[in-house]
């Protein structure tokens, strides 16, 4: 799938936010990289949260190695650059990554809607639910344990089989009780001992 | 020398870790990363290459030229490096054995198939 070439040169234009000791030596590995990633990536939505990590992960790397090799003040207004950006990506990348992780999930290969035992009871049967890897899976259940850490939400929910199934949200707070739709991207499920882990979960 | 542990930062070791097999280009590095991870970490060219410059200072990974892919540049552990990752995985190592013996660390989440 062939990939928008500005988006390239808008990426060049972001790396220059580096210092040049910095740039002369990384930069153009650096846009290679992520023309990679473009090329890898199939989906327009994907490419999309491509940009997003990009943007959340450029300001703060730019303003380290600017403070690491920072001196003199032809360097200040670059600085002064990055600083601004910093507030401005941030809330930008913040907002892409929600909404873009949503979307993508709906437009991924298909999208097939399960009951929370349906899949516990196919995970349990196939090792794998059959379908998972190709569409993206919506379910809604009953949230019977949670887990947090930092911003990372693990809810287990609630089935009538002995298979686990235990869902990896960001940014979500949960409580036990709670009755909500979840939208599973396809291909990204951990195998558990007694159950599945599905991961980068948004609610649906 | 002693082998010293737990000294580098997660981002850090998840890019040793993908070098230890072999020496591999910055999106070859990102994908190893994200299958090493289970998808957890998912690394933009801005944060992989920030931390393969301290890893290169470091005397951790050093570059390596590939003349049927000049476009790209490749990195491999050096033996420093892979001194280091064991240190760090002896380290992680014996915390999962104190997380199991304290009960710490669950059962569900001990036991990937």
């Amino acid at each position: 799938m062939g990939r928008m070439p500005s988006s390239i040169g808008m990426y060049a234009k972001l790396v220059e936010l580096y210092p040049k000791s910095y740039r002369q030596r990384y930069g153009q590995p650096m846009i290679q990289t992520f023309d990679d990633m473009l090329e890898a990536e199939q989906s327009k939505t994907g490419r999309l949260l491509i940009w997003a990590r990009v943007l959340r992960d450029l300001p703060g790397s730019a303003l380290k190695e600017h403070l690491t090799n920072g001196k003199g003040v032809a360097m200040s207004r670059n600085l002064k650059i990055v600083l601004v950006s910093v507030a401005a990506a941030l809330l930008l990348a913040n907002g892409m990554s929600y909404w873009f992780g949503i979307l993508h999930a709906r437009q991924a290969v298909g999208i097939e809607r399960v009951s929370t035992t349906q899949l516990a009871d196919a995970m349990k049967k196939d090792g794998f639910y059959s379908h998972y890897g190709n569409a993206a899976l919506l379910f809604k259940g009953q949230v019977v344990a949670v887990k947090q850490q930092n911003n990372v939400t693990i809810a287990t929910f609630k089935t009538h089989s002995t298979y686990l199934l235990e869902c990896q949200f960001s940014n979500l707070k949960l409580v036990i009780g709670d009755v909500i739709s979840v939208v599973a991207p396809g291909g990204s499920a951990n195998r558990l001992g007694n159950g599945v882990l599905l991961h980068d979960c948004v609610r649906g | 020398m002693r082998r010293q542990y737990n000294q580098l930062p997660q981002v850090a070791f998840s890019i040793l870790l993908a070098l230890s097999l072999r020496e591999r280009h910055g999106y070859e590095i990102i994908k190893q990363v994200v299958d090493d991870s289970n998808g957890k970490i998912k690394l933009s060219p801005g944060a992989l290459y920030t931390s393969i410059k301290q890893l290169n200072e470091q005397h951790l990974v050093s570059e390596v030229e590939h003349r049927d892919d000049p476009r790209r540049r490749y990195y491999r552990l050096t033996n420093k490096g892979k001194q280091t990752l064991g240190a760090e995985l002896e380290y992680y190592e014996n915390s999962v054995v104190l997380g199991r013996q304290r009960q710490v660390l669950e059962t569900s989440y001990g036991t990937n198939a």
